[in-house]
């Protein structure tokens, strides 16, 4: 029988083979996917800002970007994996919100920071990976729909699906 | 809430809570003149969430809704919104039409519409708001979307100031009368905004 595993926002956890890690509902955010195949060990950071956790408010690090990616590495080799052997993905980050962009593609004046944070926090999830010296196998990120992530952490697959786009695995 | 730890007093939750339930009724009688008909709400339910669970908490994370969101900036800064689920959201639009004896509209036509409707309810809210307060609430552009309530929510919380591990929240649900249109009024204040605004009210802080 596989567990399925919620992770909410904000949350790092990680699990072992036969358990299903799932975010539902990801729209700015972005989920962080790790996975060893060998130790069959995988984890999910659910990020909602781009940035670091500021350190008088570190109750929350899964909430950034930076500290989220950190916590996700540390707590996958804790639990065995090795960082030679992971592989990560990385889903979400939509711009939620339909407004109309400016001539150049930029946020017009008068709107919430909101409406552009799902591209930063791509950015900035992208960035700490490649300080972390890790790779990304694969991504489904952008757009203007929410998303919900099935991590299968036996096999690595990962299902994303939307309204949108129905069922895509990557 | 933002600071670890700290709570709010009853007293101070019951006056914003009342607060809110005054706004709502003002939003309710906008919207029961723009659909005609009379609209009912509920008693404001305040609560206080952990962050994983916030998403889960209005009708479910996968649930289809539409939403309008309103940032709202000035000295008691927090953002609101307007969530229905999709359904309730047609039938309110084809109502709508249907009064004003228009053609089918397209579904960018519907989104505008109910952008336009969602800003002129949280405007009332808002306006609303000031009077009691006599602070000045200055919402940024409504911003529109249909999708999951979970990303909905996810998104909106980015915006929320100070506000880290427990977010607090006071929703109002509404119901036209006669039609299957239900909805969420939901505000998300900011960190302080709550102590502001029920000082104001003669609220003691502990």
């Amino acid at each position: 029988m596989s567990e399925t595993i919620r992770v909410g926002l904000a949350e790092v956890k990680v699990s072992g083979n036969s358990s299903v890690l799932t975010c539902i509902g990801l729209g700015s955010c972005v989920a962080v996917i790790m996975h060893d195949p060998v130790a069959k060990i995988g984890g999910i950071a659910h990020v909602m800002l781009p940035g670091r956790a500021p350190e008088k408010r570190a109750d929350m690090p899964g909430k950034y970007a930076y500290t989220a990616v950190e916590l996700l590495l540390e707590e996958m080799e804790k639990s065995g994996a090795s960082r030679e052997r992971i592989s990560c993905k990385i889903v979400g980050g939509s711009n939620m919100f339909k407004i109309q962009a400016g001539p150049s593609g930029e946020v017009p004046k008068g709107y919430p920071r909101s409406v552009s944070i799902g591209e930063r926090n791509v950015a900035a999830v992208e960035s700490s990976l490649r300080e972390a010296g890790l790779k990304i196998s694969a991504e489904h990120t952008g757009g203007n729909f929410g998303r919900s992530v099935f991590f299968y952490v036996e096999t690595g697959k990962v299902e994303v699906t939307s309204i949108t786009v129905g069922k895509v695995v990557i | 809430m933002g600071k670890k730890g700290k709570e709010y007093s009853g007293l101070q939750v019951d006056a914003f809570s009342e607060v809110c339930n005054i706004c709502a009724g003002h939003a309710a009688v906008a919207l029961s003149k723009i659909v005609d008909t009379k609209v009912e709400i509920s008693v404001p339910i305040a609560r206080v969430l952990p962050l994983p669970e916030v998403t889960e908490a209005f009708g479910g994370s996968e649930t289809l809704a539409a939403g309008v969101y309103m940032r709202v900036e000035g000295p008691c800064p927090g953002s609101i919104i307007l969530l229905l689920g999709r359904e309730s959201a047609k039938s309110l639009i084809e109502h709508l039409t249907r009064k004003l004896d228009k053609r089918e509209l397209s579904e960018r036509e519907s989104l505008s519409a109910f952008q336009e409707i969602g800003g002129m309810l949280l405007g009332s809210y808002l306006n609303a708001l000031g009077q009691v307060t006599g602070y000045k609430f200055k919402p940024l552009v409504p911003a529109v979307t249909i999708d999951m309530a979970g990303a909905i929510i996810g998104t909106i919380l980015a915006d929320l100031e100070g506000i880290e591990s427990r977010v607090f929240n006071v929703e109002t649900k509404f119901r036209v009368s006669n039609e299957e249109i239900t909805g969420y009024i939901i505000m998300f204040p900011d960190e302080g905004t709550l102590e502001k605004i029920t000082k104001r009210l003669g609220v003691p802080v502990e």
